[in-house]
């Protein structure tokens, strides 16, 4: 009831007076640092950043530090429009930001993206890049997000002032070495730092929170809630794991088995995963989005738990469509997993597949599509492409929709999975 | 200024230059205006007993609790009764430039609760613990700044939760009790190892994200440790200090063994300490202070002096020596003393390094002065000009020639009343147990590297949630680390324990002296790739592995092992947490 009324507050105060939350800010701090060098001491990164003209999404002109930075919380990171590699996962962790910091810190925290080609990416360019990545219809109480272009010679000044560019001039001019990288800081209060966008989302948001933070009750949120968890571990005399709560259901044990040829073409077989935890897919189809959806969804478990232990992906394709090596190589190659990765890609006998797939994973058989029904003519058959969690001891643990017609509750059930995976890896003994 | 003969030319007008300057710093500060500050000793609020200045709260029983060891204590770890602190971490102000500027420097620092629950005004470098093995410590610390803190003894041997985890913090008004059991690890027969009781620690702010800022703002302090033998070589003379007094505990008194950190600062006009928080590469500073003190003088006697030497910038790499060149004592490297001391002219010293040495002020004569100097020419966050390998090259190199004075020995006659200390390369110090590699048990391998504009450590980011190594506790592993960041220098830190250099994969090379026992900050070069064991003994739980470059570690060139009862080739979940 008292972090509602906290956070109605929050939503109603910020917007109407930034200035008020400044006083406020420097009021918390006021006992430990007076006096103007105190202020100094807590500012002076500010001096440096310019304030040079820049042009949103709605064609507004703005002063980057007066308009934008100045007594503001802020997370600036730099994209361009047509990058296809580390933009889109930093916008993901953006967009999850941003939902994730809606409930306490409401309008008080901007995002700010700068565009690393100001000479190709036009105001009309951001604003369809804006209203993919920050539609219009959203809830109004998400933080505002702000696509910025301007001169060239201005936006190189605001990366060297904001230290967002590399000593060496090669990396420097690619692109993709900035891409991942988020600017938080809050002018007030002085304390800034940068944060990767594709590291764990949990951990991020709580270090944003603990950068920007108004007050030390935003600021130190994540931590209190950790101590009173662990403190109420301690009292119920449970040795302090970091272990979270929320048990998954059963659903079954695996019956057999499967076994197959990796894109290299040895043959593998599931046995040898016994005491891991599994993510099965099936990728038995033509359609380009189940595909990118899917694999989307395993590269990120990968990046996130691949580097575990105990952790496994395996990708089950159908030999109809992957009759040579070199086709399990190329999707492979298509869904990121490079050599080392505990992700192994999949081809087998047809039977033993659906057998595998019915019996042990649970999913659907596949379904043919009637001829008068189709709308493509690729549209033969309507697969189960839904992600099968299995735990250490061959139990089937959750089945994931995380590719759905409507795209937000494909994106719950992909998070769902990755808290799941978690907590399953927590809960695994460990492994040589 | 008085002194009457300079040995080596006063170089007082040199100016350290540095490639970013802040517009409005100061440029010009006087030198051998200040007295050295000498920290003073720690006083416990209570021995034996909870003191009254806890304010009826046992132990533990603060926001962010004690670790579980304190309620699970072996014996053999309470061979005398435990010491209480209490200590405020808070703002303070106080000249660090010399008086005459007329200009005050407000900065972060540690006042402690005096026993009658009084709070001294902040201090910085904080008040000098003096801990003794076989004597545990509980330090309650309270938060009283507006930022978080966590306090990381630095060369010691502690518990997981009081370790001082970049993730396990101190709020704002809340406190921990940070508990130091100063037991020396067992070997596997059940017998202590001598070999790995610390002499000089230290300790530092250590919160993910903010501790460069914090650091170069002040928080750190020292903290000397004694155990039976290091004080029966004080008793017999060995050691510098007054025999039957430097020997006797609680205060250690002893004029003649002193700490000298290692700073240096960029000040706005103002007098504050201006620093770049979002420059990710390190901070250098244009003026230099030692003990919290820009270019202090310290009148020393004619007769033998321990100091030790830290390393508190969190971005400067030092190569040091006497203004006439002569030779000095070196006895230890970083926590650790060595099995005998080695005669040397120079000495490196990175961020986070100590080093102990003993300089014999009785060959000048009273009314000489001479000077500490810095040879190592280091413009940018990159690292210093010249090679690792010229460490001890008393030389100066680089053109123009760089050499900046630091501090002035003002030389007076020796008190007749205290025998000279008879320590020699030839005196035998702490003994040394080398790991041997049929020990071993797992091997890895980190490389420390740029990677999205962020420092990483094999291509990963700091996460507290992931256990980056899972060694098993009391085995012994051995770590390739290797540079791969063209040109960047690294100092890397391992909590825990000490570690030990095997050799350089790059010179393919045997460590050298220094390096061939025990530390716990070993440097990387550029594109160098070195070998270390370590054993993990004692603690289960996550501890730190990181580069000691602290803006390095706070975006993100940081990792955790996390000791546990199974080993794990791989990165793990971690298990312990101590929010």
């Amino acid at each position: 009831m008292t972090g509602d009324i906290a956070t109605m507050w929050a939503r109603r105060l910020v917007p109407c007076c930034l200035l008020f939350w400044q006083d406020l800010a420097t009021a918390v701090e006021s006992p430990a640092s007076q006096g103007a060098g105190a202020t100094l001491m807590r500012q002076s990164f500010a001096d440096q950043i310019p304030d040079c003209p820049l042009r949103n999404q709605r064609g507004e002109t703005v002063r980057f530090f007066t308009e934008l930075v100045k007594g503001r919380a802020v997370v600036i990171n730099f994209f361009y429009a047509d990058c296809e590699k580390s933009c889109p996962p930093t916008n993901v962790a953006i967009r999850r930001l941003r939902a994730g910091l809606a409930p306490s810190f409401g309008k008080s925290v901007h995002f700010l993206s700068i565009t690393l080609r100001p000479e190709v990416d036009s105001v009309e360019r951001l604003a369809t890049y804006a209203d993919v990545n920050a539609p219009a219809q959203e809830s109004p109480d998400l933080p505002d997000w702000d696509f910025l272009t301007g001169s060239p010679e201005d936006i190189l000044s605001l990366r060297r002032a904001l230290g967002m560019f590399e000593a060496d001039p090669v990396l420097d001019q690619d692109p993709s070495q900035h891409g991942s990288v988020l600017l938080v800081g809050n002018h007030a209060t002085g304390r800034w730092t940068k944060v990767n966008a594709l590291g764990n989302p949990e951990r991020i948001q709580a270090q944003v929170k603990r950068m920007i933070g108004w007050s030390e009750a935003q600021r130190y949120e994540d931590v209190r809630k950790a101590v009173a968890a662990y403190r109420s571990s301690l009292e119920e005399g449970n040795p302090p794991r970091r272990r979270e709560s929320g048990e998954l259901p059963n659903l079954g044990a695996l019956v057999g088995p499967i076994t197959g040829v990796d894109a290299e073409g040895n043959a593998l077989t599931t046995v040898s995963l016994a005491g891991k935890v599994v993510v099965f897919g099936r990728m038995d189809t033509v359609c380009p989005h189940g595909i990118q959806a899917i694999t989307r969804v395993m590269d990120r478990l990968n990046l996130q738990f691949g580097h575990f232990g105990g952790f496994h992906l395996v990708t089950l394709l159908t030999p109809s469509l992957a009759t040579e090596v070199s086709y399990l190589n190329e999707m492979a190659k298509y869904a990121g997993a490079a050599a080392g990765d505990p992700w192994w890609f999949l081809s087998c006998d047809p039977v033993e597949l659906c057998r595998f797939s019915e019996r042990s994973l649970g999913l659907d058989p596949s379904l043919v599509v009637p001829e008068e029904e189709r709308l493509s003519p690729f549209e033969g058959e309507v697969h189960d492409l839904r992600l099968v969690l299995v735990d250490a001891t061959n139990t089937v643990r959750g089945r994931y929709e995380v590719f759905h017609a409507d795209p937000a509750r494909g994106t719950a059930a992909a998070e769902q999975l990755e808290a799941d995976v978690r907590n399953l890896l927590l809960q695994t003994p460990r492994l040589q | 200024m008085g002194a009457a003969f300079h040995i080596g030319v006063s170089k007082a007008d040199d100016v350290l230059e540095v490639d970013s300057q802040f517009k409005t710093s100061i440029q010009n500060v006087p030198r051998w205006e200040n007295e050295l500050p000498v920290p003073s000793a720690a006083v416990p609020v209570g021995v034996g007993e909870l003191p009254p200045a806890f304010g009826g709260k046992e132990v533990g029983d603060v926001l962010h609790g004690t670790a579980p060891e304190y309620f699970n204590q072996p014996d053999h770890w309470n061979q005398f009764p435990t010491q209480y602190y209490a200590v405020v971490a808070k703002a303070g102000e106080g000249f660090q430039l010399p008086p005459s500027m007329g200009l005050k420097t407000p900065f972060w620092g540690y006042g402690l609760v005096r026993p009658d629950g009084s709070v001294s005004p902040a201090i910085s470098p904080g008040p000098q613990y003096r801990f003794r093995i076989g004597q545990p410590a509980v330090v309650r610390t309270i938060n009283n700044l507006p930022e978080e803190i966590s306090t990381h003894m630095h060369g010691g041997h502690w518990p997981s939760h009081s370790d001082g985890h970049a993730s396990f913090l101190v709020v704002p008004g809340e406190a921990r009790d940070y508990f130091y059991p100063n037991v020396l690890p067992r070997r596997e027969d059940g017998t202590p190892d001598v070999s790995e009781a610390p002499s000089t620690m230290w300790y530092h702010d250590h919160p993910a994200d903010v501790t460069a800022a914090h650091v170069a703002r002040g928080l750190a302090g020292t903290a000397p440790c004694f155990d039976d033998l290091e004080l029966e070589l004080i008793r017999s003379g060995v050691l510098p200090g007054i025999p039957g007094k430097s020997d006797q505990g609680p205060a250690y008194e002893n004029p003649y063994d002193v700490y000298l950190a290692l700073s240096d600062k960029v000040y706005h006009r103002s007098g504050a300490i201006w620093y770049d928080r979002n420059n990710n590469n390190g901070y250098l500073g244009n003026v230099e202070t030692i003990n919290g003190a820009a270019y202090p003088r310290f009148t020393v006697e004619a007769r033998k002096y321990r100091f030790r030497l830290l390393g508190a910038s969190t971005a400067r790499h030092r190569r040091l020596r006497l203004s006439d060149n002569s030779t000095f004592l070196r006895i230890g490297n970083d926590a650790w003393l060595f099995p005998k001391g080695q005669e040397i002219q120079a000495l490196a010293i990175s961020p986070g390094k100590r080093a102990d040495i003993i300089i014999d002020f009785s060959k000048y004569q009273p009314g000489t002065s001479v000077y500490l100097e810095n040879i190592l020419h280091q413009k940018n966050e990159r690292g210093p000009d010249g090679k690792l390998e010229d460490a001890e090259n008393p030389r100066v190199s680089g053109s123009p020639e760089f050499v900046h004075q630091l501090l002035r020995f003002d030389v007076v006659a020796a008190d007749p009343s205290v025998p000279n200390a008879t320590v020699t390369a030839a005196s035998m110090l702490r003994p040394h147990e080398p790991i041997h590699a049929s020990e071993v048990e797992v091997r890895r391998a980190f490389r420390f590297e740029r990677k999205q504009g962020h420092w990483a450590i094999n291509g990963k980011f700091y996460d507290e949630h992931v256990a980056n190594a899972v060694p098993r506790l009391g085995s012994v592993e051995e770590w390739t680390l290797q540079n791969g960041s063209g040109g960047w220098w690294h100092p890397i830190h391992m909590h825990l324990e000490s570690h030990q250099q095997v050799r350089n994969l790059t010179t393919g090379q045997a460590p050298f002296y220094q390096n061939s026992f025990k530390q716990d900050v070993s440097m990387l070069g550029p594109n160098s790739e070195i070998v270390i064991r370590m054993r993990f003994r004692t603690f289960e739980g996550p501890f730190m592995f990181h580069c000691h470059t602290n803006e390095h570690e706070d975006v993100e060139m940081m990792f955790q092992f996390e000791v546990a009862k199974v080993a794990s080739r791989k990165a793990q979940p971690v298990q312990l947490f101590f929010p």
